[in-house]
């Protein structure tokens, strides 16, 4: 059975359908990438697994293991384990990066039944896991995302991904904006926490990034579907043809699985 | 206080006994019937002053809407009222003062505390005062009485401003309050902190706390002022008055801190005056009060001087807070920051006017001023006016005000981590309001409004829950 488990999903924005039927399933222990025009429905469909209600799913189902995932709050599917690292993280002046971090590892253990971790606790928690992703105590005494370059703000949506230990990670593009070294920070995060038990699903527009994270499989998402799937090749001819070809598929108006 | 009577009743004021017996009348009657007991200290300026001071509220009378500075403020309850002069009574529950002390001092670091309860100085609160020639931190009235040339000179004098009903009501029937002297060139590194109770016995009482400031040339010092009452439902009006003045490269640090009772009113001014390249960092955080209206008037009377006016409230239930600053900027290459914030929640509403003249030759002035309010609720209202006069021509001023709800995008990026909308709302609030108070150094102080505004926001979501 399939970790995460997207069936006909259909979404609308403002009475404008924008995901039309699209299907996904994610194994645990896998890594699928999922690549696609502007414009074409990748952040929709991570903000919406993330729980933004700004969208509206008209049709179709979503499985986080057992859960039905539609009918969770954004709050509890965090809780069930979902993890969206945003393609534009937002800043939240006068809240310390610590503070919230906090605040949410602990939502997040209570939704488990775990009891809260104390601040003292925390910090150790937090301590081993700075230096691989290069945040300085410096970053996470300032407020949340407030004044941190773009890079700095990707970084640390990886840092908090590893501070609260998903089961499902949903990066949306993660690797825009970052330089060579940075993105290889967060390739590694990334890859360090592959394990049996959990699964990402990454959207990025290049393939340069799957380089670095090895993908089990490459989705192509145009206009509100997937319309080819296929090994981590179909990466390197996209980067050669570009969309053009794909897109004739999607007119066709059917999903081609190499 | 002690000290002779040397004034005979008003009657013979054709203006007195014009005022008739609506509510400025009852002040009016109030102050016949007490005068004789109002304290003197023994100086016979002092008397002429207070008559003079009821004289000019009767012919003013409480301010009504019809007023340009009270437009928004409704004072009809405050003069439906029928207040005793609290210095007449003895607070009811002498362990319900001491607890309340407790939660407004602040053990962990050292201040020096005077506390008044019922405008009157309670030594067994306070910090045993040592006058010496050079600080001085001591009740108001014992300066008037043992050197009242310290005081004399700028009681009522600090600045030139126009007659205002509540300060001159002030100066008439004023008890006590701290008188705060620094010498040029002293640094008095151990806050100040004046707390100001009120607990009515037998129906409400008004209370006229004065405090007066002389921080000298070059010197420094920290003054936060508290005013509280005891029960929530208790009916009082406070009416306080505080001067300063800030010599040539001094530095004052003032905080105001308002809880009073959810059910009292409370009418405070602060008049002050810097001289060159001097320093004021006000902070003036409302959270209490049935009615609370807060005045801060700051003369920038020299040139090259800063000015940090920043302001947090808070109103839930059917709350009103209404402040009203002004900052008149008269002499060149001036800087000036005020930051205003608000939250509101319930049936509350608020009331931000920033008035900033820029005078003529106050050239090279560069004045930010910033306003902004979160409304938690569909039923609080906040208005907002900024008002800019300006007659120099090579100034920066700028301003801005924002009211609104907190930002969606926030919200749902706390949501996504696993925080409940109620926490996440707790912190967003928490972080907006953290701007104002984030570099208050007294770190209790910073710390108790840290939890004051958990508390309000937490409120709120328990109120829903039931
Ligand atoms: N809140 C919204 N209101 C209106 N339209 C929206 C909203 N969110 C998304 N859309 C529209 O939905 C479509 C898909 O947008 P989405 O952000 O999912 O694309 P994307 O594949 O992530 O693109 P990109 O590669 O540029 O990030 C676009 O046409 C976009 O304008
Ligand atoms: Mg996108």
């Amino acid at each position: 059975m399939a970790l995460l488990d997207i069936r006909n999903l259909h979404v609308s924005v403002e009475g404008t359908e924008i995901l039309k039927g699209l299907n996904l399933a994610v194994d645990a222990g896998q890594v699928h990438a999922i690549m696609g025009p502007n414009g074409s429905g990748k952040s929709t469909l991570a903000q919406v697994l993330a729980g933004n209600s700004d969208y509206e799913v008209t049709d179709g189902t979503v499985k986080l293991g057992d859960e039905d995932l539609l009918e969770l709050d954004a709050s509890e599917r965090a809780g069930e384990g979902l993890f969206l690292a945003f393609q534009y993280p937002v800043s939240i002046p006068g809240v310390s990066n610590t503070y919230f971090l906090r605040a949410a590892y602990n939502a997040v253990r209570v939704h488990r039944g775990q009891p809260e971790m104390d601040p003292v606790g925390f910090i150790n928690y937090l301590r081993p896991k700075m230096a691989p992703l290069g945040m300085t105590k410096e970053m996470l005494r300032r407020s949340v995302n407030d004044g941190f370059s773009g890079g700095e703000k990707k970084r640390n949506e990886i840092f908090q991904m590893s501070v609260l230990e998903p089961k499902v990670a949903v990066l949306d593009e993660t690797d825009s904006g970052l330089d060579i070294d940075a993105l290889r920070l967060v390739a590694e995060g990334v890859n360090a926490m592959r394990s049996p038990e959990r699964a990402f699903v990454v959207v990025t527009h290049y393939q340069r990034l799957l380089d670095y994270i090895v993908p089990d499989v490459v989705h192509v998402m145009v206009d509100g579907r997937i319309v080819r799937s296929g090994g981590k090749e179909l990466a390197l001819e996209l980067e050669d043809k570009g969309y053009g070809w794909v897109e004739e598929l999607a007119t066709d108006g059917e999903a081609v699985t190499a | 206080m002690s000290g002779s009577n040397a004034t005979a009743p008003n009657d013979s004021s054709p203006v007195l006994n014009a005022v008739g017996d609506g509510a400025a009348g009852r002040f009016v009657a109030d102050f016949k019937a007490t005068s004789g007991q109002l304290s003197t200290n023994g100086q016979s300026w002092l008397a002429p002053m207070r008559s003079a001071a009821i004289e000019r509220f009767a012919t003013l009378g409480l301010p009504t809407r019809r007023d340009e500075a009270w437009r928004k403020t409704d004072l009809r309850s405050l003069a439906r009222t029928a207040f005793r002069p609290a210095a007449e009574v003895v607070a009811p529950d002498a362990d319900a003062i001491t607890a309340r002390v407790a939660q407004l001092a602040f053990p962990s670091v050292a201040t020096t505390r005077l506390v008044f309860v019922n405008g009157r100085f309670a030594p067994e609160h306070s910090d045993a005062y040592v006058p010496t020639d050079a600080v001085r931190v001591e009740p108001l009235a014992h300066t008037l009485r043992e050197a009242p040339e310290l005081a004399q000179p700028h009681l009522g004098r600090v600045t030139e401003n126009d007659a205002d009903a509540f300060g001159e009501l002030n100066t008439a029937f004023m008890t006590d309050g701290g008188f705060v002297l620094v010498p040029d060139g002293v640094t008095v590194v151990t806050p100040i902190h004046l707390i100001f109770l009120t607990a009515p016995a037998d129906g409400p009482v008004a209370q006229y706390p004065r405090n007066l400031f002389v921080i000298g040339d070059g010197a420094t010092a920290t003054i936060l002022e508290s005013y509280a009452g005891v029960n929530d439902t208790d009916v009082y009006l406070t009416n306080a008055y505080s001067e300063a003045v800030v010599g040539v490269e001094g530095n004052l640090t003032h905080y105001k801190l308002q809880r009073e009772s959810e059910s009292a009113y409370h009418v405070a001014r602060l008049q002050g005056r810097q001289e060159n390249e001097s320093t004021i960092t006000n902070t003036n955080v409302a959270l209490g009060g049935r009615m609370a209206r807060t005045d801060i008037d700051l003369h920038v009377d020299g040139s090259r001087c800063e000015t940090i006016m920043k302001g947090l409230y808070m109103a839930h239930g059917e709350q009103h807070i209404d402040n009203y600053t002004r900052l008149d900027h008269a002499q060149p290459d001036c800087h000036s920051h005020e930051r205003y914030k608000g939250i509101l929640d319930g049936r509350s509403s608020a009331v931000f006017t920033g008035r900033i003249l820029v005078r003529q030759d106050a050239q090279q002035t560069d004045a930010i001023q910033e306003n902004s309010g979160l409304l938690l609720s569909r039923d609080a209202a906040l208005s907002t006016q900024p008002q800019l006069e300006i007659f120099a021509d090579d100034v920066k001023c700028t301003h801005g005000a924002t009211v609104g709800e907190l930002p969606e995008n926030q919200l749902f990026y706390l949501r996504a981590r696993g925080i409940s909308t109620e926490e996440a709302t707790g912190i967003l609030a928490y972080g907006y309001a953290n701007e104002i108070i984030e570099d208050i150094e007294i770190e209790p102080l910073r710390e108790q409004l840290e939890q004051l505004i958990r508390l309000r926001v937490r409120e709120r979501f328990a109120a829903l829950k039931r």
